[in-house]
């Protein structure tokens, strides 16, 4: 089923990027989406400071951030599979767009990459995709087992 | 262990109160445009941070607080210019970050350097806006880069 509409006011966003521009930008792109749970971080600190105290429904992460990049934040999530946190759907950011860089990504376990610039519509399209293809692991009584 | 039904994030988004995407990313587009046509602002923000730090950082203190923060204006510039699509900062700023990154600190040619990047962002902040102009000065800028010590050179 392809949505034509959406509801965005139960997600929770979480925006990394050690750019207040960029935050900035998408905060209000998300708020203008409908979005009314964005948290913001300017670091893989704070990132995962706003991850200890709830777990996000997406994350938008930007790749090249100092001293700890989008690529560690990434990895070291996904390698913590005793949280629910370890599949949560992460949109890379980048202003890279080699294949080389793509596959990495990707093959780390991101959801999807977005080049910087990106428009509104760009960003919402890679929402769309990373929520249709977010699939949850059920047991045979449809029941997800914590 | 607690079993319970989970909601799919597609389900969660699928309520009653489900707006067109078309229109959601009209009103996305109309706020990407104010916050981009704030650049300016931020870019002349920014500016002034590097002008407040800049008589903080000598050659015999390189790496010390005043430059990691300079190198975080400049690096933070670079980001959000791609994203407002101006290419002229990002042009400069990735030069930029060449030379804070690359070259001698004890070149007595840096704070020069420092300042003709730090007087192209000025001029953007003037709103210099000729291509050709701008295109010339990058070059300029990777020119004078070039020519400083590099910081992994033997002496």
């Amino acid at each position: 089923m392809t949505l034509s509409k959406v509801d965005f006011s139960d997600i929770e966003f979480l925006v990394v990027d050690d750019s207040e521009f960029v935050r900035r930008l998408l905060r209000e792109i998300l708020f203008s989406f409908g979005a009314t749970k964005v948290y913001l971080a300017q670091s893989a600190e704070e990132a995962f400071a706003r991850m200890a105290i709830t777990e996000p429904d997406i994350i938008i992460c930007d790749w090249q951030m100092h001293p700890t990049d989008g690529l560690s934040i990434l990895r070291k999530i996904r390698l913590d599979a005793s949280r629910n946190v370890s599949r949560v759907p992460f949109i890379m950011l980048t202003g890279h767009n080699g294949a080389d860089d793509v596959s990495k990504a990707i093959g780390e376990g991101a959801d999807s990459y977005i080049v910087k610039p990106f428009s509104a519509g760009t960003l919402m399209s890679h929402l769309i995709k990373v929520i249709g293809a977010h699939e949850l692991k059920q047991d045979r009584s449809g029941a997800w087992a914590v | 262990m607690i079993i319970k039904p989970k909601v799919s994030l597609k389900e969660r988004v699928s309520g009653p109160n489900a707006v067109p995407i078309t229109q959601l990313v009209r009103m996305g587009d109309e706020a990407s445009k104010q916050v981009k046509g704030a650049f300016g602002a931020f870019l002349r923000e920014r500016v002034n941070n590097l002008m407040a730090l800049l008589p903080l950082m000598t050659s015999s203190n390189y790496g010390n607080d005043a430059w990691s923060a300079f190198f975080t204006v400049v690096r933070d510039l670079r980001g959000s210019s791609a994203l407002a699509g101006n290419a002229a900062v990002n042009a400069f700023c990735k030069s930029f970050e060449a030379l804070l990154l690359e070259r001698d600190a004890s070149d007595p040619r840096m704070r020069e350097a420092i300042l003709a990047h730090i007087n192209a962002l000025v001029l953007n902040v003037g709103e210099m806006r000729d291509p050709e102009s701008q295109k010339m000065l990058a070059l300029q800028l990777s020119s004078a880069v070039a020519a400083l010590k590099d910081k992994n050179e033997r002496r």
